[in-house]
């Protein structure tokens, strides 16, 4: 009896273990395989149907979409080359406090063209080799054809083996430069703490704008 | 109005100047000698877009519909034939060149004077091309960041290009009547503005510093441009400006 139970416990551990070692290699056969063409077609397609959705209001649209983006998002990466050198001016304390206020500015003020989404479609272009191993995935947003149409480019980085956007490239200007051209006049004339202040007050001010009406398509 | 062979001769002397400066380095959104001026005639701009332009487009985007608006840009777009044309030989694009002519052709006698654009039906993209872009492919440097009054973001070097804009241009072509190029010009501007109202709310709202959002986009958006047609399209590549480790020296000419 007594080893009756031993050799069943026995048993269960060893397929558990290997239930367990399954489930890892499948899921890091999942991250590998996830090329960074299909993290941003995959993203895509999940933001696309809920923009569709009739169903959703705007604030609950807005939060699915923030969810998607911050997972697609390397948030940490981004933050640090939007200050970079500027980055170690910045106390751990003040640079979780900016990373939190940087990510609510973006959600904040992009979240808005929620409401203005007409049908657009993303186009996978194909992709590129970069430096320091990254890959930039090109795509469209298309809008009607001809000069309507928007060239977007994606910047990865691969983090634990997977890739996450580091940068947003609409049209050729880089988020990533643009911001950090604005913050390096920001901190270097009035420090880290004028930058976290002016972001906290955009936030403010930002999360209770009255959405302007429509421009016509 | 001046004739075209001043502003052309004008265009070629100031580009020669210019070329003392030539090098083609990455862009540097953060170079501006001139930023006090700029920061004024920026300021300056602005009020007259928020106080008179914005107001205007508002009311033309309420009372014009959207198939008319699309038709007009259209339109305008097609008329930049003169300026795109040449601007393409001169980068040694003789194949775009061709392709602007019959998009042109095409937009202007079946796409009813170009408020339709037909050409692109046949897969002939509209083209964007300019005299200060031309300079650019030719090596020349962009020179300090530049706001102008009325005409907004420029540099050195593009504000010499729109002196050969003009001069390529249609009106200085055919039409000589002031009230026409006036008319016309104030009615592409309106519209123009009333296509861009979300756009410029938008990055209004997306920026810290609108000053500084602007100056940036437009030294990327040039770069972009000038650089599609000398590498086929590798975009921007800052150095350094993807490196998380190292900080220091990332701006050449940074004067901190």
């Amino acid at each position: 009896m007594k080893r009756f139970t031993r050799t069943t416990s026995r048993a269960t551990r060893s397929s558990a273990w290997a239930a367990g070692l399954l489930v890892l290699a499948l899921a890091g056969a999942r991250a590998e395989d996830r090329t960074p063409s299909q993290v941003v077609d995959g993203l895509a397609n999940q933001v696309v149907p809920i923009l569709q959705d009739k169903n959703l209001g705007t604030d609950q649209k807005r939060e699915r979409i923030e969810q998607i983006a911050y997972q697609a998002m390397d948030f940490n990466t981004i933050s640090k080359l939007v200050l970079a050198r500027n980055w170690t001016k910045f106390s751990s304390s003040q640079q979780g406090e900016f990373e939190a206020e940087f990510k609510r500015h973006l959600s904040v003020t992009y979240g808005r063209n929620v409401e203005s989404y007409n049908n657009e479609r993303v186009q996978i272009l194909g992709d590129r080799q970069e430096g320091r191993g990254d890959v930039t995935v090109l795509t469209k947003i298309l809008r009607g054809g001809g000069n309507a149409d928007v060239v977007v480019d994606y910047r990865l980085r691969q983090r634990d083996g997977q890739w996450k956007i580091i940068d947003v490239i609409v049209e050729g200007v880089s988020m990533v430069s643009n911001f950090r051209s604005q913050f390096q006049d920001i901190v270097s004339n009035g420090g880290p703490d004028r930058l976290i202040t002016l972001l906290k007050e955009k936030n403010a001010s930002g999360e209770t704008l009255v959405p302007t009406p429509h421009s016509g398509g | 109005m001046p004739s075209r062979a001043a502003l052309l001769a004008a265009a070629v002397l100031a580009a020669a100047l210019l070329s003392a400066c030539a090098g083609h380095k990455p862009p540097q959104p953060d170079y501006d000698p001139w930023e006090g001026f700029n920061r004024k005639m920026f300021w300056f701009n602005d009020k007259l877009d928020v106080y008179g332009l914005e107001p205007v487009a508002r009311g033309w985007n309420f009372v014009v519909p959207n198939r008319v608006q699309h038709a007009l840009t259209h339109f305008f777009t097609n008329l930049r034939f003169p300026i795109v044309f040449p601007n393409n030989l001169l980068q040694g694009k003789p194949h775009a060149a061709l392709e602007a002519l019959a998009s042109f052709q095409i937009n202007t006698f079946i796409g009813l004077l170009g408020f339709f654009d037909v050409a692109s039906e046949f897969g002939l993209k509209p083209q964007d091309e300019d005299t200060g872009q031309t300079l650019g492919v030719w090596d020349i440097a962009p020179g300090p960041y530049l706001v102008l009054p009325l005409l907004g973001p420029s540099s050195a070097r593009d504000a010499v290009g729109l002196a050969g804009d003009a001069a390529f241009g249609f009106y200085t072509y055919f039409i000589t009547v002031p009230y026409v190029t006036i008319g016309a010009t104030a009615i592409n501007v309106v519209n123009t503005r009333a296509r861009n109202l979300e756009t410029v709310r938008n990055a209004k709202d997306a920026s810290l510093d609108f000053y500084t959002f602007v100056r940036n986009a437009y030294v990327q958006r040039r770069w972009k441009q000038i650089n599609d047609t000398i590498s086929g399209g590798t975009g921007l590549e800052e150095e350094n400006l993807y490196n998380e480790e190292i900080y220091e020296n990332y701006l050449e000419g940074d004067t901190q």
